[in-house]
């Protein structure tokens, strides 16, 4: 039996952790505004919280869009089970 | 947004003295986390991208790869803001009236107490470790008059000359406000060791 997916499918739970990093950054991203102390130091925290993420977030995604996520992925040979014959009995 | 000049409940003539954070030793560490955390695989993958190359270039292993890489990179960063973050949101103010103690614990738990000066019996200093010592950081002990009332500013910078300045503002409200818990202490008998 030949069972295969599209490789695309690993990307949801990318997509997944993604949300959950966005989740996160939006409640530290408050947390900061609303409680963190007025302040130059406060602006820099803000700018490096906000650039870092989005480059790593932007990386992420360009790393990631120079494959081809079409290419199917076929279980039966990841899957490959040593058969007797295969090892020689 | 929190602003000094404007704390809330501020008397007229009450004036920030002391804002204190941890010690910039306790951030540091978080840095040099990230940094080996990041760097390490980093410098790996190009050492030894010779063995790596095939696999990135796989059509499977290759996309499977670069997917954790990124998951990875991107874990570390939030966590290292999640706990910037608690670092930054601690914070302890002693004004010329109170002492302020606002402490993060994680993102969904955000503690603030306050006591008035005059409510101060005792104020510790403590430097334990060979760390601490080197970089003069420790703790201040601040016990209230309520028993079990005791604020703590951790690992914060130069704790005896906070905890000198805590008693100099303490002794200055009372001569403001009038001496009256030294009054209640006179009031009670002395007792003699046994």
């Amino acid at each position: 039996m030949d069972l295969s997916f599209p490789l695309l499918y690993l990307l949801i739970p990318y997509v997944g952790f993604l949300l959950v990093i966005a989740m996160y950054s939006v409640f530290t991203f408050y947390h900061l505004v609303r409680f963190g102390v007025k302040g130059p130091a406060f602006f820099i925290v803000m700018g490096v919280f906000l650039a870092g993420s989005l480059i790593l977030t932007m990386g992420s995604v360009a790393s990631l869009a120079q494959f081809d996520w079409t290419t199917p992925v076929n279980l039966s040979s990841i899957l490959q089970v040593p058969s007797a014959s295969n090892l020689g009995l | 947004m929190m602003n000094l000049k404007m704390l809330p409940n501020q008397q007229p003539d009450e004036n920030v003295v002391l804002f204190l954070r941890r010690h910039w030793f306790a951030w540091a560490k978080l840095i040099v986390s990230f940094t080996v955390m990041t760097m390490v695989p980093l410098v790996s993958a190009i050492i030894f991208w010779d063995k790596l190359s095939p696999w990135m270039s796989h059509p499977v292993v290759g996309p499977i790869l670069s997917m954790v890489a990124s998951i990875y990179l991107l874990g570390i960063w939030l966590v290292t803001f999640l706990e910037f973050t608690d670092y930054y949101l601690d914070v302890w103010i002693v004004t010329t009236e109170r002492v302020m103690n606002i402490e993060q614990n994680g993102l969904f738990k955000r503690t603030m107490s306050e006591m008035h000066l005059a409510n101060i019996q005792d104020v510790t200093s403590e430097v334990n470790g060979m760390i601490p010592t080197f970089f003069k950081y420790g703790q201040v002990h601040i016990q209230t008059s309520a028993e079990k009332l005791r604020f703590e500013f951790k690992n914060i910078a130069n704790p005896d000359q906070v905890k000198e300045t805590i008693i100099r503002l303490v002794d200055e409200d009372k001569k403001r406000h009038g001496d009256i818990g030294g009054a209640m202490k006179q009031a009670e008998p002395m007792k003699k060791p046994a």
